[in-house]
């Protein structure tokens, strides 16, 4: 069946030894994604009470997780449309959307010989024919294979069969739509255990896939994995291709996982930080130092009653709707009495906050400046050097 | 009385029998009636923004007193310079008194002479709602019109209770005007009641004219009444109130209703109903409802409405938003976006008609399309045909 031009997606980047790198994936009609990015956690496409409208002010945001345990109920809708999910839920066609078979934070005890979802109609399997034909009406512009995730803790068993049911799924899905690989994201699955990740890297490494997935991560791993296992598994794969991973994403940890050469992050700390009625307040550009309420904190609540005839702006000097537009005194009382306007204004600003301290690392990136801006970070908000992550 | 210059004109620029079509000036703004205003319980409209909210256009919505008065509370609000400074909103406001709410949301509200006594809901110790603390706290809340604290009845009372209820409010409207600290910048409307009893409603509406307020509302008519008796006792109020200034008729929202009040000569509406029925999936249009839960939109690539300009029915389609009935906010969100898009349409189309002089032109057609085999409600009918409106057979 002939491609579609559209469907193309590329990746441009002057791969280095190891380390941060800017990069940009492509595709024909469409505005390019620059990379490190954050692929914003979601409902479907739309980020948890942001409407498109509310959307388009926010220019930073520009890449959208989509959970399949989510869109795979709307299957039978999506064939029906026919016209791609972006247009059906009214998502901007600038934004990039990534299918990701799981949601790390989501675990349950599958029979280990498929892919099973947890959907909200309950446990569906999933075949390799279903999802290549929900990608393809979808129009989604990337996926990751199907696979089956599990955490560091598990057994080598375990492991094994995780890289079996992965690489098994990447093979069917790419025999029956080759024209499916410029947009996939194989993965590498294999939990906390060295050997065997490596065993998984090596067994996709020259598979025609558009970038790699390193699954499993972004939930129990520690600092010291994450600095043994990307370089080791990165250091099998070919560095023109990018990489994807899910992360807590508190920014450390953003800052950490770039240093060592990972392109996507998927993220639900903007989110996360919302629903805990907290904006972000750190410095976003800590190697200039600024005097502002706040900028010594990562983040602060608008839920403490102090804040009830507080006029100021939730972070002064930002230009995101939010903080141009209401007080904290406001949004304190919304959260108060639980209107999800609160929640609505929090997320504006988050979203806003979040996915520029993105934009502020490629620009370091490409000054190459960007070890002076982490260390700047460090100073400032981890002056102990600690070892923790979110 | 004393004259007092109030902020507010009423103009009336069109008639159409008893029905008219206005322009209501405040001090934020323009109102053109027949209006209906959005409720914005809590400080805000479900979940919209102030700039969506100006999307829709609507140029008054009502904040609630009992609520506002919790939570933030009157020193908070006058602390953050009023409700419209509060929420970032700069067209018009209406606040209820708070005591309707109390009656209906709380178990111990008793009804002395003094003002409304109830349980706190915090700690359960008794405060009595006054008409001197109303007025306090909406001066607190600085709504461009307020409500007088009125004695409300259940509008099935009857004999004694609804007696005493008719004449204290009269004492009450007194105490209200007294207390109220900002009559150049905020226009006191008082609440005509008398329950389903014509001659309390003369005696109601004879004392509040008297007492020579901007605006009146007509109150204790929105549930339990059969509609029979509601559209007589609307109607003999419009007639008695004066025709230079505005009328309000509380809590009536349901599209039929809104419409035939228009003939019968009311100006303004409130209700929850629209941004209520959005949360179980609903929608409002000119056939009567959609069911957006049902599984036959699975597949309805339509809008909502084609003849609706709002963003729900511009960018999505029913078998989307039946997809996000199972549960997602934002699916209420948008089917609320166009419910109050859809009342504040049916408003403007009532004014063009009336401006235009095609007003029972357009009550035929509009009641044709809600009662297609022309089964229409006898007291449809009936109020209509006061009006000399007849229906389309």
């Amino acid at each position: 069946k002939p491609m579609e031009v559209e469907e193309i997606v590329t990746f441009h980047t002057t791969p280095t030894e190891k380390g941060p790198r800017y990069g940009e994936l492509h595709r024909a009609g469409n505005e390019p994604l620059a990379t490190p990015c954050c692929v914003l956690h979601s409902n479907n496409g739309i980020p948890f009470h942001l409407t498109s409208d509310l959307l388009k002010n926010l220019p930073y945001a520009t890449a959208l997780h989509v959970s399949l345990s989510d869109l795979y109920e709307n299957s039978k809708l999506i064939e029906n449309y026919g016209k791609g999910w972006k247009q059906l839920a009214h998502i901007p066609q600038g934004k990039w959307l990534f299918l990701d078979s799981t949601d790390p934070s989501i675990y349950f005890e599958s029979n280990m010989t498929c892919v099973v979802l947890q959907t909200r109609g309950g446990r569906v399997t999933v075949s390799t024919a279903a999802f290549a034909k929900l990608l393809e009406d979808s129009k989604i512009d990337v996926s990751t294979n199907l696979y089956y995730d599990i955490t560091w803790a598990h057994s080598r068993k375990r492991a094994v069969k995780s890289i079996e049911i992965s690489s098994k799924a990447l093979e069917e899905h790419l025999e029956g739509n080759p024209e499916h690989a410029a947009k996939m994201f194989g993965v590498i699955a294999g939990g906390g255990n060295i050997l065997e990740r490596e065993r998984a890297a090596d067994l996709i490494a020259d598979k025609p896939v558009l970038g790699f997935m390193l699954g499993g991560f972004g939930v129990d791993e520690t600092e010291e994995q994450i600095k043994e296992f990307i370089p080791n598994i990165a250091g099998r794969l070919p560095s023109s291709k990018p990489l994807m991973i899910h992360s807590a994403g508190d920014p450390y940890s953003v800052l950490l996982l770039i240093s060592l050469g990972i392109d996507l992050i998927v993220s639900p700390f903007s989110k996360a930080v919302s629903d805990l009625g907290c904006v972000l307040t750190w410095n976003l550009t800590p190697d200039v130092p600024v005097e502002r309420p706040d900028s010594d904190k990562i983040m602060v609540s608008l839920m403490d009653n102090n804040l009830k005839t507080d006029k100021s702006p939730p972070v002064q000097g930002c230009e995101c709707y939010t903080c141009k537009n209401h007080t904290r005194g406001y949004i304190c009382h919304l959260l108060n009495v639980h209107e999800m306007l609160g929640d609505t204004l929090l997320q504006i600003h988050n979203t806003h906050h979040y996915t520029k301290f993105f934009a502020e690392i490629r620009e370091r990136i490409s000054k190459g400046n960007f070890q002076e801006y982490f260390d700047a970070f460090n100073a400032i908000y981890r002056p102990d050097n600690s070892q923790a992550t979110a | 009385g004393m004259e007092v210059e109030v902020p507010l004109k009423f103009v009336v620029h069109a008639t159409q029998g008893p029905s008219r079509a206005s322009t209501l000036t405040l001090p934020h703004g323009d109102v053109l009636t027949p209006v209906f205003m959005p409720v914005g319980t809590q400080g805000t409209i479900k979940g919209l923004t102030v700039e969506q909210l100006n999307e829709l256009g609507p140029q008054i919505i009502l904040g609630n007193t009992y609520h506002l008065g919790h939570r933030p509370g009157p020193d908070v609000m006058e602390e953050m310079g009023g409700l419209h400074t509060f929420m970032n909103w700069n067209k018009n406001l209406l606040t209820d008194s708070g005591g309707f709410q109390m009656v209906s949301l709380l178990k111990l509200a008793e009804i002395t002479e003094e003002g409304v006594k109830f349980e706190s809901p915090h700690d359960g110790s008794e405060l009595v709602l006054t008409p001197e603390k109303s007025m306090e706290i909406q001066n607190h809340i600085g709504a461009d019109i307020m409500m007088a604290l009125d004695d409300v009845v259940h509008s099935t009372t009857t004999g004694e209770r609804l007696e005493e209820a008719t004449h204290r409010t009269l004492r009450w409207i007194d105490r209200c005007i007294k207390a109220h600290k900002r009559p150049h910048e905020q226009n006191l409307f008082g609440i005509v009641q008398g329950g389903l009893n014509p001659r309390l409603r003369d005696i109601s509406l004879a004392g509040l004219i008297e007492r020579n307020l901007p605006g009146y509302a007509i109150g204790g008519l929105s549930g339990g009444e059969s509609k029979d008796e509601f559209w007589k006792i609307v109607f003999q109020c419009t007639q008695k109130l004066p025709a230079n200034k505005p009328r309000y008729l509380m809590g009536v929202g349901f599209p039929v209703d809104m419409v035939v009040c228009v003939a019968l000569g009311v100006d303004m509406f409130d209700c929850v109903y629209p941004t209520r029925t959005a949360r179980f999936g609903t929608a409002l249009v000119p056939t009567g409802l959609l069911s957006l839960k049902q599984n036959k939109f699975e597949n309805d690539f339509s809008p909502i409405d084609e003849t609706c300009t709002c963003g729900t029915c511009k960018n999505y389609t029913r078998a989307y938003l039946h997809s996000l009935c199972k549960g997602d906010e934002i699916g209420a969100q948008l089917v609320s976006v166009h419910n109050i898009a859809y009342q504040l349409g049916l408003m403007r189309a009532l004014r063009d008609n009336i401006i235009a002089g095609t007003f029972p032109e357009y009550v035929r057609s509009f009641m044709l399309l809600q009662f297609p085999t022309k089964e229409y409600p006898g007291w449809v009918v009936d109020a209509l045909k006061a009006v000399n409106i007849e229906l389309t057979y």
